[in-house]
Parts: C-alpha cells; structure tokens; sequence
C-alpha cells in the first residue's frame, strides 16, 4: 500500500519574492521525486512509507538542462470546448493557426476538442504523449487530471492556462486582465444609469474574482455607489444556463451585463432588454449590435504559443517558476458607445500601464467585511493572479479563503 | 419484448416473415450472434466511414493498434473496464429478478463519496483505511438504493424512476461536497474533493492497473456460483420468471426483492471506491463518473444478465471507449466516434434478439399461434 504524496500541489503565494521561487524550484524538482518514487512503489504493491525524497532527484538550483533544438515539431493543443464556439476555444485554435503560419514546415500541430474533466482526459493527454508531441498546451487548468501524465512524461513540456502547477515541464500561462475588467467597469460606472452591474461566471477561480472586482472598482471611479451582483453557473459552455442567469439578472434590474461565457446568449437577451453589455472572447457586437461596449482582446495567445514552440525548436525551453502572464488589452468599442466614455475608458487604461493608478490599491475590504488590503499597499498583476476574494460591494460570490 | 425486438417486429409485420421466440436460448449461440452483431456493425460503421471519404482501414487500425498493441492500451481498458463491470454486476443482478436499477451511476457515486470521507479524515496503516473505505462504499451504495428497494418491495412503485433520479440527487451531492464541506481549495476550475492519500496495491507488471480489477471478476464468480448452485440464485431466477408462482411456491418475495436491490446498490457502491484508486481520480469532482452506471446498464442488458457474459461485454465496451479516446487524439471527430459508439452496440442488440429469436414465414407458424399469444398474455416485468 502506497501513502499518496499528499501535497502535489504548488501554490504561488501573493506576492513571491525571489528567494521563495527558488524554494519552489526546488521543491518542484523534490515532489517530482517522490512522485516517481510513488509511482514506482505503487507498481511494485507495497511498503506504507513513499515519502523519504531518497529517490528525488538532487535538487539543484541550476537551470534544467535544455535539449539540443531540433528541425521540426509536433505540438497539441488540448480544447476543452469546440474550436468554433465563438469564443475562448476559437481564440486558441487562432493562436494555434497563427504559431503555425509561423513556424511553418518546422511545426506540426493538432489539436483534441470537447475535452472535459473526466477519467478519460488522463488518458487523452497520454496519448498525445505517446504520439510523440514535443509539446503540449491545454486550454483550461486540468489540475491533476493532466499532472498525473506531465510527472511520468519529462521528455514533453507543457503549458497549462489558469494552472498552479510547477515542475520541470509544465508551467501555467494566464491572462491578466484585471485592468481590462476596471476599463470595462469605468465604462459599466457611465452607461449603467442606476449604477447596478450584472456578471455570469463560471467557477470562483481568479479568472472571475479579477473580473468581479475589476468592474466593480472600475464602475466606483465613476459612480461611488456601483454595486456587482453575480451569478456563477459552473460551466463556460452551457446556453441554457447562460440564459437562465442572465433573465435573473435582467429580471432583477441590472443596467450592464457582464459575462465570463464561451458563448452569446447572454449578449442577445441584453440587445432585447435594451441593456448594455460586453463579451470576453473576441468581438461579438453582432450578437447586440445596439448595446455593445467592448470585449477583452486575445490576440496574444498567437504570439505565446509561437514563443514556446520557437523555444523548443531552438533547445531553450525552460520551465518557469511563476505563472506566465499575457496581455489582455480592451477592445474595440461598440457603435454607440459615447465618445466621452470612450475617452474615459482609455485614459484609465493609459494610467493603469503607467502605473499611476492601480486596480488594487488599500484600504480594500472583503465582501464579508475582512480587510484585505491596508492603506498604501496595493497588488500587482502577478498578485491578481492569486487572489481569491471578491471586495466589498460584490454580491454572489464569496471569498475562498 | 424489449423494445429493440418491437420494432423488429412491427417492421417484420409488413413481410411475410415474423419473429418467433425461441424455446430455449443456447448459450453458445447467444455470444456468436452478438459477435457476430457486432462485427456486421463494425462493417457498417466502415463502409459509412468510407462513404464519407475516411480511410476506414486506417482508422480502425488505429484503433486495435492502440488498445493491443502494447502495454499501455491493455491497462486503459482494464482501468476503464472496472467501474463499468461492476456497474454491471450489480445491474445484471436485478435483472436476475427482472428489477431494473437504472441508478446505478448514483450507488457508484455515493459509494466514492463516502469512500472520500473516510480517506480524508481517517489517518492509518493504508490497508486498514482502505478495508474501511471499501465498508463505507458498499454500505452507502446500499443505502442510496434503499428506499427505492423497500418502495418496490413492499408498495410496488416503479423503481426504474425512483432509482434513475437518485442519479441526479447523488450528482448534486458530490458537487456539493467539491464545492463546499470536502473542498480542495488549491483546485481551481475543476472543482474537486481533496485528495484521498491511499491508493490500492498495484498489480506487478502493471504500471497503473491496481488490484481493483480482481474484484469485479471474483464478485462474477461468487454470483455465477450462487445462480448455478444455490437455492437462493433458484429463488431469485423463479421470482424473474413468474413473482406470483414464486410467492406461492412459499418463496419469500418481497423480502427476496429487498436484499437483491441491497446488492446491487452495494456492488456499485464499492466500484466507486475502486475507482479511487485509477490515475487522477483520487479527488471526486461532477465528472468523476464518466457515465459508467449508463455504460454498465448497458453491458449488463446486452449480456442479458449472464455473469461471464457482462465480464466480456464489459471489457469490449471499455475498449471501444478507451479506442475512442485514443481516435479522438488522432483527429476523429467526437461526434463521428459516438455514432461508431450507437450502431456497433445496436449491433449487438440485434444480435441478443437473433439469439432470442428466429424469423419464421407466417404461414408456416399459423399453429405456433397460440403458444405466442400466451406468451404475450403472461405477466411481464416492467419495462421488459
């Protein structure tokens, strides 16, 4: 009988300092170990005690060796939605596309779509290794489901999205788009007459308290008494559900709406109740051609996956010791968005990468009164990355820890 | 009838041929026809793949390729096989009694969950914790089957609904558990149960396959024993073949019911906790069944209730799935693969029909007539 390694996990704390990443380098190579040695043991069916690092690999704090660049490489992309659903899916399969214009003859891509979070997808991710794949991307944090196979794989690199996982091979990438959710929010302050904002999530993860909290202290620069009323519905694909939260909210009198949702429904019911609204993915004003703010814009997804598959053509891949974090500028604006909002909204964006105004910045208390940011502190985006409470004047979601 | 054998019926009914029970169902010509069902289908499925401009040879070249062409693919389907099988067990079981448990796919879940509660909070030798997980598994597997038991057992409700929407009630709990009182705060999107620190033993030689695997064969073996030899299996076949004359011939019925639907959800309770010990599944989250208790009900109908035959059916369809994943990987549409999925098991169906019965030219069964009718006249288990 094996004893687990019970903490495989690593979490990048708020704010990390150097000396603590090269701890957590360090105990990357250590886990990694012990979680061959696990393996090992369970195979062999016996023996209660897994855990002496005896057969970690010594924990050096030289960088992990690069491979020698090679002509030409198979990368996959694992989707968890289909490519052609109008959204988050479709943004990574255009950054797939655009990896390969780039690369040419030099890479060759696939991809596996519809992927969930069951039994099966382990075994999706070794095949893709067995198929010999130099690299591997995945579109949404897999978590365990897909470190089970990176641990035993060391010869394939991967980089998973929104993940908390760090090893020899495997990094997580994420979209900071806390400033673009308070550009969105100062526009949400001006255009919601009755300061009442609207957001459909799918799971309390960063991803959804950065959007909550960027709307809402966005939406507070302008209008002092804004408030943010969520609803998550535990799926980013799932029309039905999108449509049922998005009737409460209309229903309830929200004046903008606000979506963490792979597809559109949610931006037609807005167009039909005359409410404004904005989409995550990519350009959607055609699914509310009169009430159309703006979207988060993903183009950087192309230039990353070209990055990280340039890198393991050249032999200079190397794992990272911190989330790996990708611009989310704000988009295009709709056609009846005000010049005076417009201008409002790019003049906020222009002092958030200047860094004379923060989105995160004390006093700042949690929704359920704590306070979680003293005066003069603020948080920067590798600090958002982490966080996992909603502040104050957030309804519907409640702080993880 | 079952439905299948229905509609062959009335398609037949505008030819001069109809379809005739057979007196006695062999058991040898039961496996060919459905072999044979399902190699006519996989016929099909390559002609329609051709059709369609796919290289049907390729694709299911692939497919062998990957699940016996190497160590790897002969555990996946053993991985995904055992939670299938013994879902399977437990249905095939009822239908013994012609009780149809449609929820097995909530026993399995309850089972893992409380396997999950016992694995996190209790720290011990791992042998001592996971005998006690296993206990907890097949108590709650029980438990979620109970009320459904003593409703058909003792009022006659219809336990293919009370048990089929168990089903959601036990997914909503385990959401509920990832998502509230057992959450893994470090898990992110997918929400998740904390870990279960134990796994079982593996199988030397394997890589991944635990020895999870001996428990559905051994269970198969204890039932095929109990059905061949004991009185009890007697009982339980008199009550599926006429639960009136069973009550007369002083069979206690009700009660009968009541331990057999017990079983059932026990068996399925403790697939769950064997499921625990497969790669990545050590944490419950909503996908942690990947529809094993609908796979199973569907091994243990095809196999019509025959223990051994649910052991091969149950390893075919665990690696057609795990060929399908594999498909998937090399570029086949999911939608295409589910259709493979649809017509080679209608295949088998129509195999389980051609074992049961035989077409006859209707002039020649005029006098057959009446022993048909009474058939038709004779009480039959719901749903049947």
């Amino acid at each position: 009988m094996t004893d687990k390694k019970d903490d495989r996990r690593l979490i990048l704390p708020p704010s990390a300092t150097v000396s603590r990443r090269q701890a957590l380098k360090m105990g990357a190579y250590g886990l990694g170990g012990i979680a061959v040695g696990g393996s090992l043991l369970a195979a062999c069916g016996d023996d209660e005690e897994a855990a002496p690092a005896t057969t970690a690999a010594p924990a050096t704090t030289a960088a992990p060796t690069t491979t020698a660049g090679k002509d030409k490489i198979k990368a996959a992309w694992v989707y968890i939605g289909p490519p052609d659903d109008n959204g988050w899916t479709q943004e990574h399969d255009r950054g797939r596309l655009a990896a390969q214009a780039a690369l040419g003859d030099r890479l060759e891509t696939s991809f596996v779509p519809n992927i969930g979070f069951d039994a099966g997808t382990t075994e999706t991710f070794q095949q893709l290794v067995d198929d010999g794949n130099d690299i591997i991307f995945a579109n949404t944090e897999y978590a365990g489901l897909l470190t089970e196979v990176s641990d035993n794989a060391p010869d394939t690199k991967f980089c998973e999205i929104n993940g908390h996982y760090y090893s020899d091979n495997l990094f997580p990438f994420y979209l900071a788009h806390e400033k673009t959710a308070y550009q969105l929010g100062v526009a949400a302050g001006h255009l919601a007459g009755n300061g009442r904002i609207g957001y459909i999530g799918a799971f309390p993860t960063a991803t959804a308290f950065n959007d909550v909290n960027g709307l809402l202290l966005g939406a507070r620069s302008v209008n002092p008494d804004a408030t943010v009323e969520t609803v998550l519905v535990s799926t980013f694909f799932d029309p039905q559900k999108a449509a049922q939260a998005a009737n409460a909210l209309l229903d309830a009198g929200v004046d903008f709406l606000f979506g963490v949702m792979d597809e559109p429904t949610f931006l037609q019911l807005s167009e039909e109740a005359g409410v404004w609204t904005g989409y995550w993915n990519l350009d959607f004003r055609s699914a509310a051609p009169t009430k159309y703010v703006s979207h988060f814009d993903l183009s950087e997804f192309g230039p990353f996956y070209t990055e990280q598959c340039q890198r393991v053509l050249d032999g200079t891949w190397v794992s990272q010791d911190e989330v790996w974090l990708l611009d989310t500028p704000i988009g295009d604006f709709g056609p009846n968005v005000p010049q005076d909002v417009q201008d409002a909204v790019l003049d906020a964006g222009a002092k958030l990468d200047s860094g004379e105004l923060h989105v995160y910045a004390g006093p700042l208390n949690d929704n359920e009164g704590n306070e979680r940011l003293a005066a003069g502190e603020t948080i920067d985006s590798l600090g958002a990355y982490a966080i996992d409470w909603p502040v104050d004047g957030v309804s519907g979601i409640s702080p993880v820890s | 009838m079952t439905p299948l054998a229905s509609i062959a019926s009335a398609v037949l009914s505008v030819t001069p041929w109809r379809l005739e029970r057979r007196l006695e169902v062999d058991a040898r010509r039961a496996a060919l026809t459905r072999i044979g069902g399902a190699v006519g289908a996989m016929i099909v499925v390559g002609i329609l793949l051709l059709l369609t401009g796919r290289n049907a040879f390729w694709i299911f070249w692939q497919a062998l390729d990957a699940v016996f062409g190497r160590q790897r693919g002969i555990e996946g389907v053993a991985l995904r096989a055992i939670p299938i099988l013994m879902t399977a067990l437990g249905v095939a079981l009822s239908l013994r009694m012609k009780v149809w448990n449609i929820g097995s796919d909530g026993q399995f879940l309850m089972g893992a969950l409380a396997a999950v509660g016992v694995g996190i909070h209790l720290d011990g030798p791992g042998w001592l914790v996971l005998i006690l997980m296993a206990v907890a598994a097949t108590l709650a597997g029980a438990a979620w089957i109970l009320v459904p038991a003593l409703a058909r057992a003792y009022w006659d409700v219809n336990e293919i609904i009370t048990t089929l929407l168990l089903n959601f009630v036990a997914l909503q709990l385990v959401t509920w558990s990832a998502l509230g009182f057992w959450r893994d705060k470090a898990a992110a999107v997918i929400q998740s149960t904390r870990e279960v620190p134990f796994t079982l033993p593996g199988i030397p030689g394997a890589n991944s396959v635990t020895i999870a695997l001996l428990v559905p064969l051994v269970i198969a073996a204890i039932l095929w024993w109990v059905f061949r030899s004991t009185t009890i299996g007697y009982e339980i076949d008199t009550i599926g073949g006429n639960p009136r004359a069973a009550g007369f011939a002083g069979i206690a019925v009700r009660r009968r019911i009541l331990v057999v639907m017990l079983f059932t959800g026990a068996i399925a309770g403790l697939g769950g906790m064997l499921q625990l010990s497969a790669p990545g599944a050590q944490a419950m989250n909503a996908g942690f069944s990947a529809q094993f208790g609908l796979s199973g009900f569907i091994v243990a109908a095809l196999a019509g209730a025959a223990f051994w035959g649910v052991i091969g059916g149950g390893l075919f369809i665990a690696s057609m799935f795990y060929a399908g994943i594999v498909l998937q990987t090399k570029g086949l549409s999911v939608y295409i693969i589910f259709a493979i999925y649809g017509v080679i098991l209608t295949g088998i169906a129509l195999g389980e029909i051609a074992a049961r019965y035989r077409v006859v030219r209707r002039e020649a069964a005029d006098e057959s007539e009446a022993t048909a009718g009474e058939e038709a006249a004779a009480p039959q288990g719901a749903g049947s």
